[in-house]
């Protein structure tokens, strides 16, 4: 499954409209996206990775011209590069914890969700999914402890309402039907607005709409549109 | 239907608020483009400043160059640079705007993404570069002009919504989608809700059960 995935990933070529974003709109995008939704997103693999690492490379360059200028005593004055990057540097930091932080909060309120449904789990990174195996263990003992464990006993599962029932109907799920403000990035043609389809509307690239999110998820997930 | 309340939902829920705040939209403002006119050299190969999202320069003295707004007002308070101020800033673009905001009453104005954050640091840390007091307060009054406008506008534009239906408001800014998200979204919710319920009502009565639907 996930060669399949990875091939259909290679075929959609990067348009050209999109190389205009640099990497700080790019996660910032990222982020809204995050915040604006409680559908659990696809974690941005290749962008986090890039950024941590021209992150690092930058640190690194900041270090050195510290240490140069401890050694030489000569009049070599680095101090506003040394304040240019290092403003650079933290407001990246910080974008980027901001992103993580973001999909922590969903990743433990959903956290049965994601563990129930095998393709969720593949929208999120190992070490996410390994936080929401370790939240769920934790809070859960907690909870039963706390709670479960004074109920009668056909009431004590975490994932059902009572164990009579046979569907795991205890589990919160994202609401993907609330509005949501979106911004096209490019022309999206033709989308339904309504639930039933009847009614199509052409999306141009800079507009905007408050719409219901399930209407227009394709557009978010495959970064036609941003949600602001 | 709405899922079932559950103990780790309720666990890990926070009560509603604003997804973006404030702070964080002028933090992303401040990554907008201005012009500068540096008046030092970086001892750097070409004088170039590379960042994490791309290269910055060359800085070069009176030789004007793009960098985004954080960068120069870090400059601006250590005398390294002069901003110039954005065109739509001009005192002719912003009140031609603001004729065009004001007699045309069915669309919003094009303005920058954030322009009520880029104005609000501008005024507040250099306020020299819009020229004499007189000038800058002028320009102060054309942009909360604006803002008011804009947002009258908006307050119109909200008391027409009476169903659950899709709302097209191009070219709003994200301070002022900011303002109006939590009443727009929940009430759209609320009639979004309302029309699925009278719907399984129908639905219901069509089919001459005498079971009352789900309510809210």
């Amino acid at each position: 499954m996930a060669d399949v995935l990875g091939s259909l990933g290679f075929t959609q070529d990067l348009p050209d409209d999109s190389a205009e974003l640099d990497d700080f709109h790019l996660l910032s995008n990222a982020l809204r996206n995050e915040r604006n939704t409680q559908d659990i997103l696809e974690y941005k693999h290749d962008l986090v990775e890039r950024v941590q690492r021209r992150l690092q490379e930058q640190a690194d360059r900041v270090d050195t011209w510290k240490e140069a200028g401890k050694n030489q005593y000569d009049d070599v004055d680095m101090s506003l590069p040394i304040l240019c990057s290092t403003l650079n540097v933290n407001r990246f930091r910080f974008l980027l914890k901001a992103y993580w932080r973001a999909r922590l909060q969903k990743i433990e309120r959903f956290a049965t969700l994601i563990l129930d449904k095998q393709e969720l789990q593949r929208h999120c990174s190992p070490q996410e999914l390994s936080h929401c195996l370790q939240y769920f263990v934790a809070v859960g003992k907690c909870l039963k402890e706390v709670v479960l464990a004074k109920l009668p006993e056909e009431f004590q599962t975490l994932v059902q309402e009572s164990q009579l029932t046979e569907a795991r109907d205890m589990i919160p799920a994202p609401r993907l039907d609330r509005c949501v403000f979106i911004k096209l990035l490019k022309d999206a043609g033709h989308v339904a607005v309504d639930a039933e389809g009847t009614q199509l509307v052409d999306m141009k690239a800079g507009d905007i709409y408050i719409i219901q999110y399930s209407l227009v998820q394709r557009l978010v997930q495959q970064d036609i549109a941003v949600l602001i | 239907m709405a899922p079932t309340a559950s103990l780790f939902e309720y666990v890990s829920s926070k009560l509603d608020e604003p997804p973006l705040t404030p702070e964080e939209l002028e933090f992303m403002a401040e990554h907008e483009k201005v012009t500068i006119v540096p008046n030092f050299t970086l001892n750097l190969p070409n004088s170039m400043l590379t960042c994490i999202e791309g290269t910055y320069g060359p800085f070069r003295p009176n030789i004007p160059v793009e960098v985004p707004l954080y960068l120069a007002l870090a400059l601006n308070r250590r005398n390294k640079c002069r901003i110039q101020p954005p065109g739509w800033m001009a005192r002719e673009k912003l009140k031609a705007v603001l004729d065009e905001e004001r007699t045309i009453p069915q669309y919003f104005q094009p303005v920058p993404q954030y322009y009520v954050e880029t104005a609000k640091m501008l005024f507040a840390e250099a306020r020299a570069i819009f020229g004499t007091n007189a000038e800058v307060n002028e320009i102060m009054d054309l942009v909360e002009e604006l803002k008011k406008v804009r947002n009258s506008k908006i307050l119109d534009g909200l008391r027409k919504v009476s169903g659950p239906i899709t709302v097209k408001l191009n070219n709003l800014s994200a301070s002022e989608s900011n303002k109006i998200r939590l009443l727009f979204e929940n009430s759209l919710n609320m009639w979004h809700q309302l029309s699925k319920n009278d719907k399984e009502w129908q639905e219901v009565r069509m089919t001459g059960t005498t079971d009352t639907p789900a309510t809210l």
